[in-house]
C-alpha cells in the first residue's frame, strides 16, 4: 500500500510507467515556488519543475521582472542553498542560472543532500546583480524506491556527491544516462569534479541480475558525466557507480536507486 | 487402441477416394501411401465398413495421441496436455502448422499451446501430414506441415438430421470425456454442432506415483454451416472456440490458468462439374488468449509469484484455384496471407520492493504474402511428376512504442526486417506395375526465424535451463531434403519404407552470452539464437500391415531419425527408433480386438553440455483394446469401447518429454457413443 501511494505521489515527478504509454507526454509547465523583490525593486520569482523540492537534482528558474512587469534579460544571477542546523551550517552543490531566450528564464540547478525538518531547514539565496533574495523552501524525501542524491566518501579522504540528472523518467529499454559529481571542498563549496572514470553496473536488488548493453557514462562538463543505461523491466533498480580516477578505485559503490 | 486406425484409415481414404472421385487427382495421390499422409477422423456409419468402426472412438481420444500415433510424428511432452509436435525431429518453426489451410500461432512464451491442443478430433475431418518444403501449400519451412482439416457439413437429398453423443472415462486420472453432435442437412443448406467437455485429474506413473499438477479441464465447441451459392458454388462459414482452463504442466515452473482460443472463418468455394476446376477463397480470423499461473504451486516451488499472459492474433485470407489443364497435368495456383501479432507479457511480485513487468514478447508482428503453385505431370501408366514451389514475402516489425523501447536496450538499430523466402518440391514416381510404386523427392526449403527467435526476451527454456534472448539479425534457416519411398502393396500385404536426409544451412539453435546475468531465477545462463553454419537429420520409417486372414490384421510402424550439427554434436529432440506393433482382429464385423505394443528404444545420442539434454532409456509398453457395435432400433447405433493402457503399469518416460515427466501409468478406459 505504501509503495502504491508512494507511486502516486511520484506520478507529478516522473510520470508513472504506464504501459504501452505511447508518449512520454508534454513536458510538464513550470511551478511558481516564491517570489519576493529586490531591494531595488526587481521582482524575482521562483520557479520548479515541481511544486516541492526533493533531496535530488532540482532545476530551478528564475524570473525577473521590473515593477511594470517588463522581462529583465541581462541581470547578474547566482544561487545558494543553505542548510542551517542549529549547531552547523552547510550549503550543497548548484549550478548558476542561465538566461535562457526561448523561456524567458534564468534557468540552474540545485542539489538538496537532505530533507527538511526538525534536523534543519533549507534557504535558497538567490543573488540579483549583488541584491540577494532569500526564499525557504522546503526539501521533502524522495518517495521510496528512490535515491536520486547521495554522498560518498572517497579513498582519498574527499566526500563525494553524486547526483541523478536523467533519466527524469525512466522507461523500460535504453536511456539517457546524465550524472552530476561534485567534491565536498569545504561545508560551503562543491565544486564540480571532472576526472572520474564511471564503471556502471545496474542491478535489480529484488531479484539480483543486472542487464546488458550498458554504456558507462563520461566526463562531459561542469561535473556532468553522460552514458546510457538499460532497465530490461519496471520495478525496483539500483544504478551501482564505481568512480575511479585512473586506475585507482574512489568510491567503490556510489549506488543511487529509482524506481519506476 | 484407437490410435492404431490412424493407419487403418488411411486405406480406407485410400480406397474410397480411388472409388468415388477419379477426378481430384491431388487427393489420390495424397491418400496413395500407407505411411504418413492423411489420418482420417471422421465418425463412420456404415457398419459394414468393419475397420471402420474404431475411428469413432478417435472422437474421444486427444488430438495429441491421434498425432503421436502417426508414423514420422514424435510427440514434446510437457504435461499431460497440449503436447507439442515434432516431424521427423522437427518442429516449432520449421514446420507449419494450419487449421483447414488458416495460420494460427500459439501465444505462449513456452510452447505450452501448439496449435493441434485447440483442435478436437471432433472438429475434423482429418489430419494430414507431409514432410517436405514445396509440398505444404500453406506456409514456407524446411520440415512440411500439418494440416488439421476442419469437417464440413454435407447437403442432403432431403431434410436430413443426424446427431452422435457420447462419453468416455478412463482411470488413471480420472478423466472425462463428453461430447455431443448435431448435424441438419437439406439440399441446399447444411449446418452442424459439435461440442466437447475433458476433464482430467492428477495422473499416476506406473507404480502409482501420483504425478502433481497433470490435471486439465477444457471443452471446445463448434459450429459450422454451408449453403449453396449458385449452381457450383457454397459459402461457409466456420467457428472453433476451444478453452483450457486449469492445465498442469508438470514439466514445467508455472501451469495454465486458461488457454483460449477463437477461430473463425468464411469461404466461398466453387467447383465446375467435370473439370476438376475448383476454386476455393477463404478469409480468416483467430485470437489466442493465454496465461500461465503459478498460484496453485506450493509456496516453496515458486521463487516468485508471476503473471505471464500472452496474446496471438491471426488475420488472413487465401485463395485456391486447382484445375486439370488436360489428361496429363493437374495445376494449382494459391495465393495467400496473414498478418499474426504476438505479445506476453511478465509481471513479477517481489516480496519486498515494488512490481516488475516486462515483455517477454514486445508486441511483435509478422505479415506474410505467399504464392503456391504445384503441378501433377502425369507422363504414363508407370511415372508422374510433382513440382511444387511456393514463394513468401515476410515482414516483421514491433507494433508499440512500448516494445520498441525494450527492446531497444536489447537490440540496436531499426527492428523491423523484410525476406524473401523460396520452397522447391520436385517428385517423381515410378510404379512398374501395381504392386511396386518408386519415389524419388528432392525439395529445397527455407523458413524464417520465429518471432520468438528474433525477439525473444529472456524466455527460459526449461529443456536446457537457460534464458533466451532474440536475434534479429538471424539468417533463414535452409534445408535440401531427399526422400526416397518405396511401397508394396498387394492383397494381403503392403509395406513402405521411406527413408530421408536433411541437410540443413544456418541451422538456428541457442548459444551461450556470457557475461549476461539471468533473468529467470534459477536459470544457468543466458543464450541467444544464432546460426550454425550447418545441421544434418536423416532417418527412416517403414510400416508393414499384413491381414492374412479377412478378420486379422498385424501392423507395425517404425520411426527412426539422427541429427547431427556442424561438429557431429546430437541435436536436441531427436526422438529415437520407435515401434508400434499391434494385432488386430474382428469377430463377425461388429467386435473388435486389438492388441498393441509401443516401443521406444533408448536415446544415447545426446549432447548435455550444448543442448542440455540427458540420455533415455527405452521401454515397450502394451495396450489392450476392445469395442462393439450394438445395433438398436430405427437405424441406431451404440459403439461401446473399452480398453487398458500400458497394461503392465510400467513406469517410462520418452526422449522429447521435458524434465523426463513419467508418463501414465496403467489406464482404463471406456466409452460409448451414440449415433443417430
Amino acid at each position: 500500500m505504501n509503495k502504491l501511494l508512494c507511486l502516486i505521489g511520484l506520478s507529478s515527478i516522473l510520470l508513472a510507467s504506464c504501459k504501452k504509454n505511447e508518449d512520454a507526454g508534454p513536458a510538464p509547465s513550470k511551478i511558481k515556488i516564491a517570489e519576493s523583490t529586490t531591494s531595488s525593486g526587481l521582482k524575482v520569482t521562483l520557479l520548479a519543475d515541481n511544486n516541492t523540492f526533493m533531496v535530488a537534482y532540482n532545476k530551478i528558474y528564475v524570473s525577473l521582472n521590473n515593477a511594470d512587469g517588463s522581462e529583465v534579460s541581462n541581470a547578474r544571477v547566482t544561487c545558494s542553498s543553505l542548510m542551517d542546523m542549529g549547531s552547523m551550517q552547510h550549503s550543497s552543490p548548484a549550478e548558476q542560472p542561465v538566461y535562457k531566450d526561448s523561456e524567458n528564464l534564468y534557468e540552474g540547478a540545485v542539489v538538496f543532500s537532505m530533507p527538511s525538518g526538525d534536523m534543519g531547514s533549507w534557504q535558497l539565496t538567490v543573488n540579483v546583480n549583488g541584491e540577494p533574495v532569500v526564499f525557504n523552501v522546503t526539501v521533502v524525501s524522495p518517495p521510496s524506491g528512490f535515491k536520486l542524491t547521495g554522498t560518498f566518501a572517497g579513498t582519498d579522504g574527499i566526500d563525494y556527491t553524486v547526483s541523478l540528472i536523467e533519466p527524469a523518467r525512466p522507461k523500460t529499454g535504453i536511456n539517457e544516462l546524465e550524472l552530476l559529481v561534485n567534491n565536498r571542498h569545504d561545508m560551503m563549496n562543491f565544486p564540480p569534479e571532472e576526472g572520474f572514470t564511471i564503471e556502471l553496473n545496474p542491478e535489480m536488488p529484488s531479484m539480483g541480475h543486472g542487464s546488458p548493453n550498458n554504456v558507462n557514462p563520461v566526463y562531459t562538463n561542469n561535473g556532468h558525466y553522460k552514458g546510457k543505461v538499460n532497465f530490461t523491466m519496471t520495478g525496483d533498480w539500483r544504478l551501482h557507480l564505481r568512480l575511479k580516477r585512473g586506475n585507482t578505485v574512489i568510491v567503490e559503490d556510489a549506488a543511487l536507486d529509482l524506481l519506476f | 487402441m484407437k490410435h492404431y486406425l490412424i493407419m487403418i484409415c488411411c486405406v480406407i481414404v485410400r480406397h474410397s477416394v480411388l472409388a468415388q472421385l477419379p477426378d481430384t487427382l491431388v487427393n489420390d495421390r495424397i491418400n496413395k501411401f500407407l505411411l504418413l499422409k492423411e489420418v482420417n477422423v471422421r465418425p463412420g456409419k456404415s457398419i459394414s465398413g468393419s475397420k471402420r468402426e474404431q475411428q469413432q472412438n478417435s472422437l474421444q481420444t486427444i488430438t495429441d495421441k491421434i498425432q503421436e500415433r502417426t508414423p514420422g510424428i514424435n510427440m514434446i511432452r510437457r504435461g499431460n496436455f497440449a503436447m507439442e509436435p515434432s516431424l521427423r525431429s522437427l518442429s516449432n518453426g520449421q514446420i507449419t502448422m494450419t487449421i483447414d489451410g488458416m495460420r494460427i500461432f500459439g501465444a505462449c512464451t513456452d510452447r505450452m499451446d501448439p496449435i493441434s491442443s485447440y483442435v478436437e478430433p471432433n472438429n475434423l475431418e482429418s489430419i494430414s501430414v507431409n514432410f517436405n518444403p514445396g509440398e505444404n501449400s500453406f506456409g514456407a519451412g524446411i520440415g512440411g506441415g500439418i494440416n488439421f482439416k476442419l469437417k464440413e457439413p454435407l447437403f442432403s437429398d432431403g431434410r436430413k438430421l443426424s446427431g452422435m453423443a457420447g462419453t468416455g472415462y478412463e482411470s488413471n486420472g480420472n478423466a472425462v470425456q463428453t461430447l455431443a453432435g448435431i448435424e441438419y442437412s437439406t439440399a441446399r443448406f447444411a449446418i452442424q454442432m459439435n461440442g466437447i467437455f475433458r476433464s482430467s485429474g492428477n495422473y499416476r506413473a506406473g507404480g502409482s506415483e501420483e504425478i502433481l499438477f497433470s490435471q486439465y479441464r477444457k471443452w471446445n465447441g463448434n459450429i459450422s454451416a454451408k449453403t449453396k451459392a449458385g449452381k457450383n458454388g457454397t459459402i461457409k462459414a466456420d467457428y472453433i472456440q476451444d478453452e483450457g482452463h486449469d492445465i498442469g504442466y508438470p514439466a514445467l515452473t508455472m501451469d495454465v490458468a486458461f488457454a483460449k482460443a477463437k477461430i473463425a472463418a468464411l469461404s466461398y468455394t466453387y467447383k465446375a462439374a467435370g473439370s476438376g476446376l475448383r476454386l476455393e477463397t477463404k478469409a480468416y480470423y483467430n485470437m489466442i488468449d493465454h496465461a500461465m499461473d503459478d498460484t496453485k504451486r506450493p509456496a516453496e516451488m515458486v521463487a516468485m509469484h508471476m503473471d505471464m499472459p500472452g496474446t496471438s492474433r491471426t488475420a488472413g485470407a487465401f485463395s485456391s484455384l486447382s484445375f486439370r489443364l488436360n489428361s496429363r497435368h493437374f495445376f494449382k495456383i494459391q495465393l495467400d496471407g496473414f498478418s499474426n501479432k504476438l505479445d506476453a507479457e511478465m509481471t513479477m511480485y517481489p516480496d519486498s520492493g515494488a512490481v516488475m513487468f516486462m515483455y517477454t514478447l514486445s508486441d511483435l508482428a509478422r505479415t506474410d504474402l505467399g504464392i503456391n503453385f504445384s503441378d501433377d505431370i502425369f507422363l504414363n501408366r508407370h511415372f508422374d511428376f510433382k513440382i511444387g514451389g511456393r514463394l513468401d514475402y515476410m515482414h516483421d516489425y514491433l507494433f508499440t512504442r512500448a516494445g520498441k523501447d525494450q527492446l531497444s536496450g536489447m537490440f540496436e538499430g531499426d527492428l523491423s526486417g523484410t525476406r524473401w523466402l523460396k520452397n522447391l518440391n520436385v517428385q517423381a514416381d515410378f510404379h512398374p506395375g501395381r504392386t511396386w510404386d518408386f519415389s524419388v523427392q528432392l525439395a529445397a526449403g527455407a523458413r524464417a526465424a520465429t518471432l520468438q527467435e528474433e525477439y525473444s526476451f529472456y524466455i527460459f527454456d526449461r529443456l536446457d535451463g537457460y534464458d533466451y534472448i532474440g536475434n534479429p539479425g538471424l539468417r533463414q534457416e535452409r534445408s535440401f531434403n531427399m526422400n526416397l519411398g518405396i511401397s508394396y502393396h498387394c492383397n494381403k500385404l503392403k509395406a513402405e519404407i521411406n527413408a530421408f536426409r536433411y541437410f540443413i544451412k544456418d541451422y538456428i539453435t541457442g548459444s551461450v552470452l556470457s557475461g549476461y546475468s539471468t533473468m529467470t531465477i534459477g536459470a544457468r545462463g543466458v543464450k541467444q539464437y544464432v546460426n550454425i553454419p550447418s545441421a544434418g537429420i536423416y532417418g527412416a520409417e517403414a510400416a508393414l500391415q499384413w491381414g492374412p486372414l479377412p478378420h486379422l490384421n498385424f501392423t507395425s510402424t517404425n520411426t527412426y531419425t539422427r541429427g547431427n550439427d556442424n561438429s557431429g554434436n546430437a541435436l536436441p529432440l531427436i526422438a529415437p527408433l520407435k515401434s508400434v506393433n499391434g494385432v488386430f482382429y474382428t469377430v463377425n464385423k461388429k467386435t473388435a480386438l486389438n492388441v498393441e505394443s509401443v516401443t521406444n528404444a533408448p536415446q544415447k545420442r545426446v549432447n548435455t553440455r550444448l543442448y542440455g539434454e540427458t540420455s533415455t532409456p527405452g521401454l515397450t509398453i502394451v495396450n489392450f483394446g476392445i469395442s462393439r457395435d450394438l445395433l438398436l432400433p430405427g437405424s441406431k447405433l451404440l459403439k461401446a469401447g473399452a480398453g487398458i493402457e500400458n497394461i503392465f503399469d510400467s513406469r517410462y518416460f520418452q526422449h522429447l518429454d521435458i524434465m523426463k515427466v513419467m508418463r501414465p501409468g496403467r489406464n482404463f478406459l471406456f466409452r460409448l457413443t451414440w449415433l443417430f
